[in-house]
């Protein structure tokens, strides 16, 4: 087996596995998640070099085969003008809020719309017949990516606020967590709410794989932006709910485990009338015993330098639960998160 | 090996044994030149998709070599086993001859051609792309598993390929290490049908043994690190040049 000129070989692998935001590894070329990739990389190198004035609003176009063969390139090339490649470092700045490019931004093309705004830009996607490919729309002032996978004229698929996202530590597993909290489960606002009822604080049947779900999202697809977060991962002693390898946090050696538990007091069925609670807070506090010593085995099975139960609360009341000798005999860190049923709004009115 | 005498201009002026084999074909293509033909029209089609369009003779050889090369890391079947090493560097008659043939058929769109002579002797260069029509074939090919596979894999290669600077694109195929292996001569067969000989992909598998769990890098990693790889080495050896 040939050895690597270690002379070339330095940086190289950080290359290709740090995960820091907005530089992270990359998406097999063949999907469309490559073009989104690309272009949210294109941004946040562009907000670093300051290219823009902050009035602009730009749509990131993709042409799914490439220029050469696209139609509605074809139809409209005297209004397209050559930008250049957009897939490099060094970035450079650009006339014209729609930008028409191969997944890999290598070649790309702008043209103008007569208001520069989220509107006249859709109304000239139409125009110009790209209306339904998917697009990015990027507004530079807002530090806001918009992903729209079927097109602008369909739902956004998901919305990055870069701004926020700039300011959290890859590696503050625990701030993250607080910002899952506060945006995601902590109001019935929130993107990642799992209530049935939020008024009589009962949770979906399925609040747990839900959450997982979300946070998932959230650690994979927001944060680390890699594919070394995994979900469900399996081991001979159970499934992690959510497995960090330490990679995406410049750690190689130190993987975290994330057990995640659901804390309620009523069940599904539960009606006014009937008794308060379905499950008392021994039963409760039983359950979040049961999740340390799960994620004391992952430790163990998975070699993991850290192991954390997050337990998001939905029972009638904000009280402590009194396991913190046990997950420190255990070595697992604790969290809990309790889940409000009333809107932050509401919340700061009250 | 499809040929060891590559025709002058690779297909345009066909003359010899590889002219006489030609003749002798069926008019019905077989399943080999079917699937080298869906080589060609995928590997251009990656390169539409990845703005390398129209490309060179030159590029596309030099990329039909580094997706032989690296076919292993995806546990593929190289389109083409053996290649001589050829005077002006990589070069696959047949697959020129599939190109032609797919430019004949309305396929491919050929343009810029020159024909010139230079120390190495006469030539022929030109630039193809994709033509349209070619975009209802390929829905046709990708509906086999089989040629999805190729598609990703092509597109990755393509795309790895693509981000190198384009001042070193043309060259960027010479640095990779079974190429450049010194132990072959000029006009010595390469053979990667032997996977003891392919140092190129061992290399991009070398990557994996480097970390922790092998796993975690996965064959388009392994593409990537690997061209990264050959950009670093011709561009040391140019700035030492």
């Amino acid at each position: 087996m040939p050895e690597i000129d270690p002379s070339v070989d330095d940086g190289l692998q950080q290359a290709v596995f740090v995960s820091k935001i907005g530089e992270n590894p990359s998406r097999p070329a063949s999907t469309i998640s490559s073009f989104f990739q690309d272009v949210y990389r294109f941004c946040v190198r562009s907000l670093e070099a300051q290219i823009w004035t902050g009035a602009e609003t730009i749509a990131f176009v993709l042409s799914e085969e490439g220029l050469d063969v696209d139609t509605a390139f074809d139809a409209h090339s005297h209004a397209f003008t050559h930008i250049g490649r957009l897939d490099q470092e060094t970035v450079a700045g650009f006339t014209g809020s729609v930008v028409l490019a191969t997944r890999n931004l290598r070649l790309a093309y702008s043209a103008s719309a007569v208001t520069n705004d989220a509107p006249g830009i859709s109304s000239r996607l139409s125009e110009l017949g790209l209306g339904s490919r998917p697009t990015a729309l990027f507004v530079p002032g807002q530090k806001l990516l918009t992903e729209y996978h079927e097109g602008i004229e369909q739902k956004p698929r998901s919305k990055t606020d870069t701004s926020a996202i700039q300011s959290l530590d890859p590696k503050d597993l625990d701030g993250l967590l607080n910002y899952y909290h506060e945006h995601w489960t902590r109001y019935p606002s929130g993107y990642g709410t799992c209530w049935d009822s939020a008024a009589n604080r009962i949770v979906e049947r399925n609040a747990e794989r839900n959450i997982r779900n979300s946070l998932f999202i959230f650690l994979e697809k927001v944060v680390y932006r890699s594919k070394f977060v995994v979900r469900e991962y399996d081991r001979s002693n159970g499934r992690v709910d959510i497995f960090i390898f330490g990679i995406v946090m410049d750690d190689p050696d130190n993987d975290r485990v994330l057990e995640l538990k659901v804390l309620r007091s009523r069940s599904i069925g539960w009606k006014p009338g009937s008794a308060t609670r379905t499950y008392s807070d021994a039963n409760n506090r039983r359950y979040v015993l049961r999740g340390l010593n799960q994620a004391k085995r992952y430790i163990d099975s998975t070699g993991s330098k850290e192991a954390f139960l997050v337990c998001f609360d939905a029972r009638l009341t904000d009280a402590e639960i009194s396991v913190e000798a046990e997950a420190t005999a255990l070595g697992v860190s604790y969290r809990r998160f309790f889940m409000e049923t009333a809107a932050d709004d509401e919340k700061e009115v009250a | 090996m499809t040929a060891t005498r590559p025709s002058v201009g690779g297909g345009s002026d066909d003359s010899g044994s590889d002219a006489e084999a030609r003749a002798r074909r069926p008019a019905t293509a077989g399943r080999s030149d079917l699937k080298a033909r869906a080589w060609v029209l995928l590997a251009l089609h990656a390169a539409s998709r990845n703005g390398l369009s129209p490309l060179s003779k030159l590029r596309f050889h030099r990329l039909v070599y580094l997706t032989n090369a690296l076919a292993p890391v995806y546990s593929l079947q190289a389109s083409d086993e053996q290649i001589v090493k050829f005077r002006r560097g990589q070069f696959y008659p047949n697959m020129q001859w599939h190109l032609d043939r797919l430019m004949a058929e309305g396929l491919v769109k050929i343009e810029g051609v020159r024909h010139f002579t230079d120390d190495d002797g006469p030539w022929m260069d030109a630039d193809y792309r994709l033509a349209r029509p070619a975009l209802s074939t390929i829905d046709a090919i990708l509906e086999l598993v089989e040629m999805r596979a190729l598609s990703e894999f092509l597109q990755e290669v393509v795309k790895a390929y693509a981000s190198q600077e384009e001042d070193i694109l043309d060259d960027l195929a010479l640095a990779d290490l079974t190429y450049a292996d010194m132990r072959r001569a000029r006009g010595a067969v390469i053979d990667f049908s032997r996977s003891a000989d392919n140092l190129s992909a061992m290399a991009a598998n070398r990557f994996a043994v480097q970390v922790r769990d092998p796993r975690m890098l996965s064959p388009s990693d392994r593409v990537h690190l690997y061209v990264e790889y050959m950009d670093r080495i011709l561009t040391g050896a140019r700035r030492r040049a």
